[in-house]
C-alpha cells in the first residue's frame, strides 16, 4: 500500500468523525436551545400528549392549536400509546395534560366497579377521582365515543346478529363460523370494559383475541381474517354500510365523552378555559365531519383542526 | 342513558366544509389504495423529506457515539486482554433484547426522548464494532509487530501506523454492518418516540393509511441499500491494496 | 408528585421499573403459562415456517450455483442487499400486499433469511479447494457423486454458519409480528398496556432463550448429518463469509 492512500484514509475518517461530532453536539446543544428561544417572558408551557388513534389525533391538534393561539407554547407529543400507558406518562410528570374519554378514566384508569347512572355522574366521578391526585378535568364535550364490536353486513343478515348477546348464540349453535375472533388492538384484551368483560357477562369464551395495531382492524374484517372487530362509535368508515354494530344491552362499553385531564399546576384558568370553548363546539356530528376527512380522505388532522377552528372564532 | 352531556354550546358549531379526499372521490387515496404515487409526491416534503433527514440523523448520532465506546473499548481490550470477556458479554446481553421491548424498558428512565432511543441504538451497535475493530487489531501477524519494534517504533506509533491501517477491513466491514442494522432498529424506535421513517410507518398502521407505510417503507429499504452501497465505495476508495490483492489472487 | 397512584389501583406500568422487575417477569411466566406456552408455540410455528421455506429454496439453489461456479454476483450482493433490509419495512410492505396475518410475517422472514443462507451455502460450495475436486474426478466420480460426497460435506460448517445466523435473526425479528396481528411472542411485548413491563420483560426472555434454542438446535443438526471424519472442524469457530469476523445479527 501507499503511504499517501494511507494517509487519505486517515483523514477521511478523521473528517467523518469530526462531523459527527459537530452533528452531535449541533443537535444537543439545537435540543437545550430550541424552547428558550420559543419562550417569551409572559407566556406559559404546557405538555401536551394524544393516545394512538385518529380522534385522539385530531384532538390533540385542536386543543394544541387553540391554546397557541393564545399565546401558550405547546410540547406536544402525538401518538403516546392507549391509556394504560398514556397514564404513567402523565402520573411520571412526561406530560402535563392529554384528552382522554371519561369512561377511560372510571374503568381503567381507576377501576371503579359500582358504575354510574348517568352521563354526567360518569364524568362528575371522574372529576373528583382526579382531583384526589393533583389532576384537573376539563368540561366534557357534547359528543361521546364509545368501543363497539361491529361485524359484516353480510354475516350479520346470515346469522342475525344485532347484540352481544346473538353472538353468543351463534357461538354456542352448530353455524359457529371457523373464523370465529375478535380483531382488537392490543390493550382491548385484558379490560373488563374490553374482551374480558365480553368473556364475563357476555360468555363469549370461545371467541379468539386476534391483536391487531389499531388502523388494522376495519382490514382485518375485509380481508375475513376476524369475524367481528373493536372499533370506535365515531368511526368515519361505518358509515360506509358495509359494517353492522352491534348493540351492547349490558353497558360493558361505559360512557365515553371526551375530557382534557390537567395537571393542577398546568390548569391555569386561560389554559381551562381555552380547553372548555373547544370542548364546547365539539358536538357528534363535528367530530364525525373531522373523522371522516381524516379517516376516510386521509387528510392532515392539524389542517382538518385548523380549519374548524377558524370557522369556529377559536 | 342520554350521552349528551355538559354545557351544550350556546351556539351549535360551524362545520367546514372539508371537500372528498385528495385525488377525487374514486382516486387511490379513496380506496386506500397500496401505493398511491399522488400521496407520495405530495407529501415528499412535509413527511417524506424531513423524517428521511431525522433518519439520518438518528443512525449518525447512533453509530458515531457507539463508535467511540467501541473503539475505546477495544484498544483497552486489545491491551488489557481480561476486559474482552466482560465487554463482549454485556454487549451481546444487549444484543438479545427484542428491540421493540428495549425501547419500553429505557422509558421509564429516560422518557419519551430522542435520548431513549438513542441509548438504545448506540448498545445495538457495541458488540458488532467491539468485535470487529478486536477481530482487526488482532489480525496483525506478530512477526510484522515484531520487526516494528525492531525498528524502534513506539506503542503509539505501531498503533497509528501498522495495527489501525491493518485492520481497517474488519473496522470498515463491522461499521458497514452496524449502519445497516441501526437504520433498520431505528424504524422500530418510532414505536416509541415519533421520530424517524418509523414514523409515517407507525402513524401509516394507526390510521388505516396503506399508502403513507408502503411508502415509507420502501423509502427505509433505499435509504439501507443506498448507504450500505456507498460505505462499500468508500471502504474499496480508502483500500486500494485489498482490491489489488483480489485482482492478484 | 405526591400523588399515589396505587393506592386508587391505577396502572403505572411505566414508573415502577425496578430490579425486581426481572424477578417479577419469571413470577408472570410461573403465573401464566398457559398464555406463555401458547404465545411461544405460536412464534416457534411462524419461525419455523419461515426457516423451512428459505432452508428448502436457498440452500439447494447455493450449492447448486456454487457447485457450477456461476452467480457469484447476484448470490454474494444478494446477501448484502438482504442483510441491509429493515425488517419492519419489508413486513409493512407485506402487509400491503399480503394482508393482515401470518402469511405476511412468514413472507418478510423468509425474505429476510433468505440471503443470508444462499450466500454462505454459494461461497461455501464455490470456494473449495479445485485440486480436490480434480482429484474426485480423477478418481472417476461423476458431477452428482462430486457434490453428494465431497462438496457438500466439506461445505456444511459454512453452510450451517448461515443457517444459524439467519435462524437468530427470524425468531428475533417475528417479534414484530405483534404489531400486524401475527400473533406470537411481539403479542405480549406490544401489549404492556395488559401485561405490564414484567410480562414484556417475559416475553423477551422467551424470545432470547428461543434464539439460543435455534441456535442449539441446529448446531446438533449439523454434528449429526456431518460425517465422523470432518467434525473435529467444527470445534474451530466458522468465519462469516462477508466481514470475516463471526457476525450476529438482532430485530
Amino acid at each position: 500500500m501507499s503511504r499517501t492512500t494511507w494517509r487519505a484514509g486517515v483523514l477521511g475518517v478523521t473528517a467523518l468523525l469530526a462531523a459527527l461530532l459537530v452533528l452531535t453536539l449541533g443537535s444537543a446543544a439545537g435540543a437545550r436551545v430550541a424552547p428558550q428561544a420559543a419562550e417569551t417572558p409572559t407566556a406559559t408551557t404546557i405538555s401536551l400528549g394524544t393516545k394512538d388513534f385518529t380522534e385522539e389525533f385530531v384532538l390533540g391538534q385542536l386543543y394544541k392549536q387553540a391554546l397557541e393561539h393564545k399565546g401558550i407554547t405547546v410540547d406536544y407529543h402525538e401518538n403516546i400509546g392507549s391509556t394504560e400507558v398514556i397514564q404513567t406518562a402523565l402520573r411520571s410528570g412526561k406530560i402535563d395534560a392529554y384528552p382522554e374519554y371519561v369512561g377511560e378514566i372510571v374503568q381503567t384508569a381507576y377501576h371503579v366497579k359500582k358504575l354510574p347512572k348517568t352521563a354526567h355522574a360518569w364524568w362528575a366521578l371522574a372529576k373528583s377521582l382526579l382531583a384526589k391526585d393533583g389532576y384537573a378535568l376539563t368540561n366534557p364535550t357534547p359528543f361521546y365515543d364509545v368501543d363497539a364490536i361491529a361485524v359484516r353486513k353480510a354475516d350479520a343478515k346470515k346469522y342475525h346478529l344485532k347484540t352481544l348477546f346473538d353472538l353468543k348464540r351463534l357461538q354456542n349453535s352448530s353455524k359457529r363460523p371457523k373464523n370465529f375472533s375478535i380483531g382488537a388492538r392490543p390493550e382491548f384484551k385484558n379490560r373488563e370494559e374490553g374482551y374480558l368483560g365480553m368473556r364475563h357477562v357476555y360468555g363469549l369464551t370461545k371467541l379468539k383475541y386476534v391483536s391487531l395495531a389499531l388502523g388494522l382492524t376495519y382490514k382485518a374484517l375485509d380481508q375475513k381474517k376476524v369475524f367481528c372487530v373493536n372499533v370506535f362509535s365515531t368511526d368515519a368508515q361505518l358509515a360506509s354500510g358495509k359494517y353492522t354494530v352491534l348493540t351492547d344491552p349490558k353497558l360493558i362499553f361505559g360512557v365515553q365523552n371526551v375530557a382534557v385531564i390537567v395537571k393542577q399546576s398546568a390548569a391555569t384558568t386561560q389554559v381551562v378555559s381555552t380547553l372548555n370553548a373547544v370542548s364546547a363546539k365539539l358536538t357528534l356530528k363535528a367530530i364525525l365531519a373531522m373523522n371522516k376527512a381524516t379517516q376516510l380522505n386521509k387528510q392532515n388532522p392539524a389542517d382538518v383542526a385548523k380549519k374548524f377552528l377558524a370557522a369556529n372564532g377559536l | 342513558m342520554s350521552f349528551e352531556v355538559g354545557p351544550l354550546a350556546a351556539s351549535p358549531p360551524v362545520i367546514p366544509n372539508y371537500g372528498g379526499p385528495p385525488g377525487g372521490a374514486h382516486g387511490c387515496i379513496a380506496r386506500n389504495g397500496t401505493f398511491c404515487w399522488d400521496w407520495v409526491k405530495g407529501h415528499w416534503g412535509d413527511v417524506l423529506q424531513p423524517r428521511l433527514l431525522e433518519h439520518l440523523e438518528l443512525t449518525v448520532i447512533a453509530v458515531g457515539i457507539g463508535f467511540a465506546i467501541a473503539f475505546a473499548a477495544a484498544l483497552f481490550a486489545h491491551r488489557q486482554r481480561w476486559f474482552e470477556t466482560p465487554f463482549s458479554t454485556f454487549s451481546a446481553f444487549l444484543y438479545t433484547i427484542p428491540s421493540l421491548a428495549l425501547f419500553q424498558l429505557l422509558v421509564p428512565f429516560t422518557g419519551l426522548t430522542k435520548l431513549t432511543i438513542e441509548i438504545g441504538l448506540v448498545g445495538y451497535t457495541l458488540l458488532i464494532l467491539f468485535r470487529n475493530i478486536l477481530e482487526g487489531l488482532r489480525s496483525v501477524p506478530g512477526d510484522v509487530l515484531e520487526a516494528a519494534h525492531g525498528m524502534g517504533l513506539t506503542g503509539r506509533q505501531i498503533l497509528l501506523r501498522i495495527e489501525l491501517p491493518l485492520a481497517f477491513p474488519a473496522i470498515s466491514a463491522g461499521l458497514r454492518i452496524a449502519v445497516v442494522t441501526t437504520i433498520s432498529l431505528a424504524t422500530v424506535a418510532a414505536y416509541i418516540t415519533p421520530l424517524g421513517l418509523g414514523q409515517p410507518i407507525f402513524y401509516g398502521l394507526a390510521t388505516d393509511f396503506t399508502t403513507e407505510f408502503v411508502a415509507t417503507a420502501a423509502l427505509a429499504i433505499a435509504l439501507a441499500i443506498v448507504a450500505d452501497g456507498l460505505l462499500v465505495l468508500a471502504q474499496r476508495m480508502f483500500t486500494p491494496w485489498a482490491r489489488a490483492r483480489r485482482r492478484t489472487a | 408528585m405526591g400523588a399515589r397512584p396505587e393506592a386508587h389501583g391505577v396502572i403505572s406500568a411505566f414508573d415502577t421499573f425496578k430490579p425486581h422487575t426481572f424477578v417479577d417477569a419469571f413470577r408472570f411466566m410461573a403465573d401464566n403459562p398457559g398464555l406463555m406456552w401458547q404465545k411461544t408455540a405460536e412464534h416457534l410455528q411462524i419461525s419455523g415456517e419461515a426457516m423451512g421455506i428459505a432452508l428448502l429454496i436457498a440452500i439447494p439453489l447455493g450449492v447448486w450455483l456454487g457447485h457450477i461456479h456461476r452467480g457469484s454476483f447476484i448470490s454474494i450482493n444478494l446477501a448484502n442487499i438482504g442483510r441491509a433490509l429493515p425488517s419492519l419495512a419489508v413486513i409493512a410492505i407485506g402487509l400491503g400486499i399480503f394482508g393482515i396475518g401470518q402469511t405476511n410475517v412468514v413472507f418478510a422472514l423468509v425474505v429476510l433469511a433468505f440471503p443470508l443462507m444462499l450466500t454462505n451455502a454459494y461461497v461455501a460450495v464455490d470456494n473449495i479447494d479445485p485440486d480436490v475436486v480434480e482429484s474426485a474426478r480423477g478418481m472417476g466420480m461423476r458431477p452428482h457423486q462430486i457434490l453428494l460426497r465431497i462438496e457438500l460435506p466439506l461445505a456444511l460448517p459454512l453452510i450451517f454458519a448461515g443457517i444459524k445466523t439467519a435462524a437468530v435473526f427470524v425468531v428475533a425479528t417475528a417479534t414484530l409480528g405483534g404489531i400486524v396481528g401475527g400473533g406470537g411472542l411481539g403479542d405480549i411485548i406490544v401489549n404492556q398496556a395488559s401485561y405490564f413491563l414484567k410480562g414484556v420483560v417475559a416475553a423477551s426472555i422467551a424470545v432470547a432463550a428461543l434464539a439460543f434454542a435455534a441456535n442449539f438446535a441446529f448446531a446438533l443438526l449439523q454434528r449429526v448429518v456431518t460425517p465422523r471424519p470432518l467434525r473435529k472442524r467444527l470445534r474451530a469457530i466458522e468465519p462469516d463469509v462477508s466481514t470475516g469476523v463471526a457476525e450476529p445479527t438482532t430485530a
